[in-house]
């Protein structure tokens, strides 16, 4: 057992333990360090193509392997899907005012001349991940810094980059319980916090807290960001609202929003690297019924 | 004879990247009750298990800084955890145990319980999340269970690997 305590292996671990924990130390103070730069450097080119290869591999996948029974399944689904549309199509005159109000809104392009998109693919979803945050294969080399917004193509919040490397980043989505924006129903204007928990974003849901006892936030209505706190720009469209309820502790209700992006099956992102206000505290313009939290992350 | 050991020890670090890659790519390995397992802790055990203390404790910190570097959190924690557990199984398995299938379930089982517990406090409880009980049950629970499900293959692959080098070496 003297031996033991004496011999070379047992000092190389205790030697490994107190690097170990200097590493920890530095790493939970700093948020990062050379060594994650390095693994970095050298999985995520590798990480990279391997992404290529199994997306391409999935969508070549799904063409050859399926069956005439799934193909005329497909068939019948498409026709009902005509059949739902057409019926859609008599609302269409009355829908027509309500959405060119809401296409004021959605459209990114027209109105944000001030963003400046950097797009990236998802190159990593680790097993040990709560949240489905997830790795993308940009970073500080194509100008991303920690905090800013992370949007889908389509210009829909999926989250934030938490922290960044030389060639790729982390991005905390919206279902992160870590996550807090702020947002406001576009219909009547009604502000709240968007939050998660893990067991509403396992349910693919949100939350809009802090709402008044009166608020007229109701099933339907469209959450966008309201640009407080300069993480997320203004009038970025977050979801749907689906239910209204009370909170569990206190008189205040919130919303259960459905986001317009399922973050769980990403594969390319844009983060905005640059917008107008970013970093600043915006004056809150919006008639809101609550105060409101600072927007977005922690 | 020297060379074969260093054959089977870039074997094995090729093995602990491929198996990251894998671990970490979107959409390879299916999902079930919405886990998926972590490779590289059935893979630095089944090391540990057909090499010495040095070697076992230096994959084990490999393994483990991966597995930090993936999760994106502190790094060092689950290094510091293979390396201590990977070095006292090397020393296990050379002086007290047999290795073989049965041990290396049990090893499996028994570290990776201890590994998601302490990664659930550690991660989940400790920064005051809800749900924890939850959290637990339906993603620590099937992510342990699907994590020694693939020790077997894991074990039988490495225990070839090292039985074909080790006959070429002898």
């Amino acid at each position: 057992m003297k031996d033991y305590f004496h011999s070379n292996n047992f000092k190389l671990l205790i030697a490994v333990i107190f690097i170990l924990f200097g590493l920890m130390l530095y790493t939970a103070g700093t948020g990062g360090s050379i060594v994650s730069n390095l693994l970095g450097f050298v999985s995520a080119p590798m990480q990279k193509i391997s992404s290529v290869v199994t997306n391409n591999a999935t969508v070549a996948a799904q063409s050859a392997t399926r069956s005439n029974d799934e193909l005329t399944a497909e068939n019948a689904a498409l026709k009902q899907q005509i059949d739902e549309l057409n019926k859609r199509l008599v609302n269409y005159y009355t829908y027509q005012q309500e959405n060119a109000q809401l296409k004021k809104f959605l459209e990114l392009k027209n109105e944000n001349q001030d963003f400046k998109p950097v797009s990236a693919a998802v190159i990593g979803r680790d097993p040990n991940e709560l949240s489905y945050n997830f790795q993308i294969d940009k970073g500080t080399l194509a100008d991303i810094a920690v905090n800013d917004p992370v949007i889908s193509d389509g210009g829909m919040v999926v989250g934030w980059i938490s922290s960044v490397s030389g060639s790729y980043s982390r991005v905390t989505t919206i279902l992160s319980p870590d996550t807090k924006v702020s947002a406001f129903d576009k219909i009547n204007r009604d502000s709240g916090v968007i939050s998660s928990s893990i067991k509403l974003a396992d349910n693919g849901l949100l939350k809009l807290g802090f709402l008044s006892v009166g608020t007229t936030v109701k099933a339907g209505d469209i959450i966008t960001t309201n640009g407080l706190g300069g993480v997320y720009p203004r009038n970025l469209p977050i979801g749907t609202v689906t239910a209204v309820k009370n909170e569990e502790y206190d008189v205040s209700l919130y919303a259960e929003v459905k986001p317009f992006v399922d973050v769980k099956t990403l594969r390319d992102v844009m983060v905005i690297t640059s917008f107008k206000g970013q970093g600043q505290v915006l004056p809150d313009t919006s008639s809101s019924s609550t105060s409101s939290s600072s927007s977005g992350a922690k | 004879m020297e060379k074969f050991k260093w054959i089977r020890y870039f074997a094995y670090s090729i093995e602990l990247l491929v198996l990251f890659m894998v671990q970490e790519t979107p959409g390879l390995i299916p999902a079930l009750f919405g886990a998926r397992p972590v490779l590289l802790i059935p893979v630095a055990l089944s090391i540990a298990l057909f090499e010495n203390e040095r070697a076992s404790l230096l994959f084990g910190l490999f393994s483990g800084l991966m597995i930090d570097f993936g999760m994106g959190e502190t790094l060092g924690f689950h290094a510091l955890l293979l390396t201590v557990v990977c070095y006292y199984i090397a020393l296990i398995a050379a002086n007290l145990i047999k290795t073989n299938f049965l041990t290396a379930m049990l090893t499996v089982t028994v570290t990776s319980a201890v590994l998601f517990l302490l990664q659930w406090v550690f991660y989940f409880v400790l920064y005051n999340y809800q749900d924890a009980g939850y959290v637990l049950s339906v993603h620590y629970l099937p992510r342990f269970f699907y994590t020694v499900a693939v020790m077997p293959i894991v074990y039988y692959f490495n225990r070839a690997l090292a039985i074909q080098i080790r006959a070429k070496e002898e």
